[in-house]
């Protein structure tokens, strides 16, 4: 019962087990675990429900939370593309003499665990912290300004793990445009803003909104700094998982509130791909 | 079918990863080996060497020492992994023990099965229901900064004072301190584990002193450290290894008294040499290793015959007399409850921070 069949398929057979074992059986696993309850001491008992997605659903509080987790998740986006584009110029421009110090000076944050870095950040912003001892000395406050526990203090540490992944992302693309193409603007009497803005950017907008929905998805699912830097004034969908999953115990309410997380930031992607033309055909993301 | 031939050999290929990945051996009924599955820090380090090996060399067996997870993440694990073998031996706190008991996820352990049961005080006995003795007991200290609170505080309220605004302290109910927190707040202000509206009432009114929403003990130091916290309620062991340290730090047992955590050992069903696990419980539970624990980390031991040298006053709670002045949670309440709690907890905290900007 030989059938010749195109040999490509048989390639790709390795790589379908695999990603089917390990990663779309875990996600059935997950949609069919937020279909169950779980409740505390008892044996889980049979039957599916849509309680879980109703409990997340109807709630304004955690309506806010996943409100909070994207506009986070933009927030944060738009301040790490908007940093890091300047400087995946400067690395994409760069002679080669310097190139491989100023990648690695990049990509050196990324050798340390984020959870390191967090602790990092801790040590500069909190009350007897560096940035706020500078700051009395220089008498620019008169007491110290709250970093820790707040919006800005996450949004600092996330902008920071995100930089290097939005730099990195930009530089390859960056690179591609042909600097001849610049100097013809130039040559043409167009000033730097403007070479900018008709020629460099738009030839690498496809670039820069892949890095960037990069960055989205690494922020939204970002866990460490939010736990160890928000505290209860941002609560964001990550450490409410974590909380569900790991400490209460309710598995069928965290694959819920997980599973939400999933579709929404997909959707967005979509949105995403939609709004800026790129989606030819089959999307990448389907 | 050399396609089929191809994906059985993907398949075995990846159960063998997958074993490997799981560290699963061969074997196991009749070897003299189990894992026992600890915490990490220095609990790991003590543990390793005033008990797991003393219990190697003296029953010529081998303990695989897994330092993964808090207690509730251990329970998580049994949970997902019911039938299937993940340790022989675990430490949980006495509600995890309790839920995975009520889940017959554990074996109930008798003095049959480790006769040095006998030798504990009753509530450590009785425990669990008899899925698991307690070995050594925590109580919840209010810890404070000996040069920045003066006089030193005597009373959980301190903690309520103008004074120290922005300078305290407070885990997450989800963790273990900050549910006792609540527990505590809600005895201060008359209610209990069963009626707990006070307690949120009173963590509400605590807000505007809070500086510092921390979760794991470890994350407390950087801020003990550079000050930025001088009172929070923690966990005596890990305090007076922080004082041996020379911070200047002091842990003080309030007038309204104290509750204390229970920290008990069980042997889960799916145990592979369950044997070899009772020995290992048992031993634990002699006095000579119950008392070099309590020495090095400051746990309360549970052994009726262990006794400590003078120095100890004051810094662990031994004897029958000290224990009957802890307070003990109704566990099988807060382990239903939870939930709840953390779910309010979130909600009423958030809510109290917004109106207070």
């Amino acid at each position: 019962m030989r059938k010749p069949g195109p040999p490509a398929a048989w390639l790709a057979a390795p790589l379908t087990v695999l990603l089917g074992g390990f990663f779309l059986a875990p996600l059935l696993l997950l949609l069919s675990q937020s279909l169950r309850l779980v409740v505390i001491g008892q044996p889980a008992p049979g039957g599916l429900t849509l309680q879980n997605y109703v409990r997340f659903l109807a709630d304004p509080f955690y309506l806010g939370t996943l409100r909070a987790t994207l506009v986070l998740g933009v927030f944060v986006t738009v301040l790490a593309v908007v940093l890091g584009y300047p400087v995946a110029y400067g690395l994409a421009r760069a002679r080669h003499r310097w190139r491989t110090l100023l990648r690695l000076c990049v990509v050196a944050p990324l050798l340390v665990s984020v959870v390191i870095r967090t602790y990092g950040w801790i040590v500069l912003l909190a009350g007897n912290g560096v940035v706020n001892q500078t700051l009395l000395a220089l008498r620019l406050v008169d007491e110290p300004v709250k970093f820790m526990f707040t919006y800005t203090g996450v949004t600092l540490g996330l902008v920071h793990f995100a930089l290097p992944v939005a730099i990195l992302s930009l530089v390859s693309v960056i690179e591609a445009v042909d600097p001849a193409l610049e100097e013809a603007a130039r040559g043409l009497g167009a000033g730097a803003w403007r070479t900018f803005l008709r020629i460099t950017l738009p030839l690498t907008l496809p670039g820069l909104a892949a890095g960037s929905m990069l960055v989205f998805s690494l922020t939204v699912a970002a866990f460490v700094t939010p736990a160890l830097m928000g505290g209860p004034s941002l609560i964001v969908l990550s450490t409410l998982i974590y909380q569900t999953m790991t400490v209460t115990l309710e598995w069928g309410f965290g694959a819920a509130v997980a599973t939400i997380l999933l579709v929404v930031a997909t959707g967005l992607f979509l949105l995403y791909q939609r709004l800026l033309g790129l989606a030819r055909g089959s999307g990448h993301f389907a | 079918m050399r396609t089929l031939r191809i994906l059985t050999g993907i398949g075995v290929m990846a159960a063998i990863l997958a074993l490997a990945v799981a560290g699963a051996r061969p074997g196991g009924a009749q070897s003299r080996e189990i894992v026992f599955s600890g915490y990490g820090g220095d609990y790991g380090e003590l543990m390793k060497k005033l008990v797991v090996e003393p219990f190697e060399k003296r029953f010529n067996a081998r303990v695989v020492y897994d330092a993964t997870g808090s207690s509730a993440q251990k329970l998580a694990k049994l949970r997902a992994t019911r039938d299937t073998y993940t340790f022989d031996v675990t430490v949980l706190t006495g509600y995890d023990l309790l839920a995975a008991g009520r889940e017959g996820l554990m074996e109930t352990i008798g003095p049959e099965k480790i006769p040095n049961l006998t030798k504990l005080y009753d509530f450590a006995q009785k425990e669990g229901q008899g899925w698991g003795p307690v070995t050594s007991v925590d109580p919840l200290i209010l810890l404070y900064n000996r040069e920045r609170v003066r006089p030193a505080p005597d009373s959980w309220t301190v903690m309520w004072d103008p004074r120290y605004r922005g300078k305290v302290a407070v885990s997450h109910v989800s963790e273990g301190k900050g549910l006792f927190l609540l527990l505590i707040a809600a005895y201060i202000g008359g209610g209990d584990e069963k009626r707990i509206d006070p307690g949120f009432a009173r963590i509400r009114e605590l807000v505007p002193n809070v500086g510092a929403w921390l979760t794991l003990s470890p994350q407390y130091v950087p801020y003990l450290q550079r000050e930025d916290v001088w009172l929070t309620p923690y966990w005596n062991g890990r305090a007076q290894l922080m004082i041996d340290q020379g911070l200047p730090l002091g842990a003080v047992i309030p007038k309204e008294g104290t509750l204390a955590i229970t920290n008990t050992f069980g042997v889960p069903k799916s145990a592979r040499n369950k044997t070899l696990a009772y020995e290992f419980v048992n031993f634990y539970l002699a006095a000579p290793q119950q008392e070099a624990w309590a020495r090095k980390i400051y746990y309360t031991p549970t052994n009726r015959e262990v006794t400590l040298p003078a120095e100890y006053a004051g810094r662990v709670a031994v004897g029958a007399e000290a224990i009957g002045r802890l307070r003990f949670p109704d566990e099988d309440h807060l382990a239903k409850a939870r939930g709840a709690w953390v779910e309010r907890w979130n909600k009423e905290i958030y809510d109290a921070l917004k109106y207070q900007k």
